[in-house]
């Protein structure tokens, strides 16, 4: 929870001037967003167009903007960009769903019981540091189709945050909370459903977006192991071809699509958590 | 909200008549709690009558807030028992309301469905319980929040439903726990009128606890003085103002006359647990 409540406004002392300006503020707010991504694209063509050297970095190779937007329309011509996001968005979609499933639900069990906690998170923590790129031969031994050892890396890039944000999600339940419940004749399971999982709502969505983000984070790792498809296998492949051009398509594609739905996951969240919601 | 109970329920009466048949009787019998340093209590013994107002007062870390927390379940006793209407306390349960300090409403429920929610735990259908619960929250004046989220709210708003909360179910017993602390001047004195107003039609017992000298007398049948650490029950005086009492008893002889009683006790305690706090540094 954030912090003690403030007294605040009454719902009905919302006047349209509060509203006029807070949508001012908000368009000031979405003006700086914008031009600090058009800074970077300037800043990267200036850069590239001078071929700038300094003594710990050069940028005399780095494809310029133009290049790049070129690369993306050739390959979005062919038809072929919409493949490569297709194959990448399955996999990542299965990763986190697989990885959303079982990091909240062993979350919620780990944070409940202690006995739980001490067979289930030893064997955890010694996975945790291990980087998705060192998964990939026992990855490919274990899992008889590379789209199964795929998944299973991004499974791993997802796990965690989801998990370990979870955990403190239901730990962190106000105790207050749950002693009102039980004084008002609430019994363990609607304490479970209407008490715990509503508190540790706000974690887990943390941890749920989080997660998108390094599930995609671990997506050209992954797609090292497939053969034709993908977004993180183009970028990969492009770098083995030494196709700088197509190498920053791939990226700034992750990118795109990494922020969007780590954005979505939290749209969600605004969804199903009404009583978060500033203005209502 | 679910509403698939709506039939499938017995009609249990989820408002039972808790009060007015002398149930609520509280009593702790010998209870020591030991914590570390503090604010726990040495065989304090205490009956409350049926109906009885309450407040518990003292110095902080007297152990009052413990003493609240046994009888509501919350806190294990060392040793001795509390016991409400003869049985002994093992947990928290209906029968005993409780308002914190720090507001506890549900923040993912409106006003409606925090209050709905006791009257559901007793066997009403969801829209049965919000029903009751918006006639309620429009009986003590509150209907215009009922779909606001508790963070919408002040914090006088806030406690407002908190009591509403806990009083909807007419438990026999209400605890409350410093409810009023943190709130302002002028609020606290209106919420003191807004309790009163409200205890009037339920009269169940109420144990109060505040470190505010003129909250208890206030609003108390009966002020019950603890010592320091450890908590003891230093002065246990009846409060014979009538009720319902106006704002005006506060300037009245014999508010005064327990006033100055009552301030010296705690001063003489408050100094004495100040200098063992001392000696212990």
């Amino acid at each position: 929870m954030t912090g003690a409540p403030r007294l605040r406004a009454r719902p009905s002392a919302g006047s349209a001037e509060a509203a006029s300006s807070s949508s001012r503020v908000s368009w000031r707010r979405w003006t700086l967003r914008a031009l600090s991504v058009l800074t970077l694209f300037l800043l990267w063509n200036g850069v590239s167009a001078v071929r700038l050297r300094l003594p710990f970095v050069s940028f005399a190779n780095l494809p310029a903007p133009a290049e790049v937007a070129e690369a993306f329309l050739a390959l979005a011509n062919t038809g072929k960009l919409q493949s490569h996001i297709a194959a990448s968005l399955t996999r990542v979609l299965a990763g986190y769903f697989l990885a959303a499933t079982v990091g909240v639900v062993v979350g919620v069990l780990v944070a409940r019981g202690r006995s739980i906690e001490d067979i289930v998170m030893p064997t955890l923590e010694l996975a945790r540091p291990i980087p998705a790129v060192a998964w990939i031969p026992l990855a490919i031994l274990m899992f008889p189709s590379s789209e199964a050892s795929m998944i299973f890396i991004t499974f791993t890039g997802a796990l965690f945050p989801i998990l370990l944000n979870s955990i403190d999600a239901v730990r962190e339940v106000d105790r207050r909370l749950i002693a009102s419940a039980r004084s008002l004749g609430a019994n363990e399971t609607t304490i479970i459903r209407e008490i715990v999982i509503p508190g540790a709502m706000p974690g887990v969505v943390t941890g749920l977006s989080i997660g998108m983000g390094t599930c995609w984070f671990c997506l050209v790792t992954a797609e090292m192991i497939s053969g034709q498809l993908g977004i993180g296998y183009y970028t990969w492949e492009s770098y083995t071809l030494q196709n700088y051009p197509d190498i920053v398509v791939g990226m700034l594609v992750i990118g795109v699509l990494g922020s969007a739905s780590s954005a979505a996951v939290r749209g969600l969240g605004a969804v199903v958590m009404p009583w978060r919601r500033k203005n209502s | 909200m679910l509403s698939t109970s709506l039939n499938s329920r017995p009609k249990a009466d989820p408002r039972p008549a808790a009060t007015g048949a002398g149930v609520g009787r509280v009593e702790l019998r010998e209870v020591t709690v030991a914590y570390g340093r503090g604010a726990g209590l040495t065989e304090t013994s205490l009956v409350i009558r049926p109906g009885e107002f309450l407040c518990l007062l003292g110095p902080s870390g007297c152990g009052k807030s413990t003493a609240l927390n046994v009888i509501g379940g919350f806190v294990a006793p060392t040793s001795g028992m509390a016991l409400v209407d003869g049985e002994r306390v093992c947990g928290p349960g209906p029968d005993r309301g409780v308002v914190f300090q720090h507001y506890s409403l549900f923040p993912w429920k409106t006003a409606q469905d925090n209050v709905a929610f006791g009257l559901r735990m007793r066997g009403a259908s969801t829209a049965e319980a919000r029903r009751l619960a918006l006639d309620y929250l429009s009986s003590v004046g509150l209907a215009r929040f009922a779909r606001a989220y508790p963070s919408t709210l002040s914090g006088g708003m806030q406690q407002r439903v908190a009591i509403a909360r806990a009083l909807v179910t007419r438990p026999a017993v209400l605890l409350m726990d410093e409810p009023f602390g943190a709130l302002d001047a002028q609020t606290r004195a209106l919420m003191q009128e807004h309790l009163l107003e409200q205890w009037r039609d339920i009269r169940n017992t109420v144990v109060f606890v505040t470190h505010d000298l003129d909250e208890a007398l206030f609003l108390g049948d009966r002020v019950v003085v603890l010592s320091a650490a450890p908590g003891r029950v230093l002065l246990d005086l009846r409060i014979d103002l009538p009720r319902p009492r106006p704002r005006e008893v506060h300037a009245s002889e014999a508010f005064n006359e327990a006033k100055v009683r009552c301030r010296d006790l705690i001063r003489c305690e408050s100094r004495r647990a100040f200098e063992r706090a001392e000696a212990l540094a």
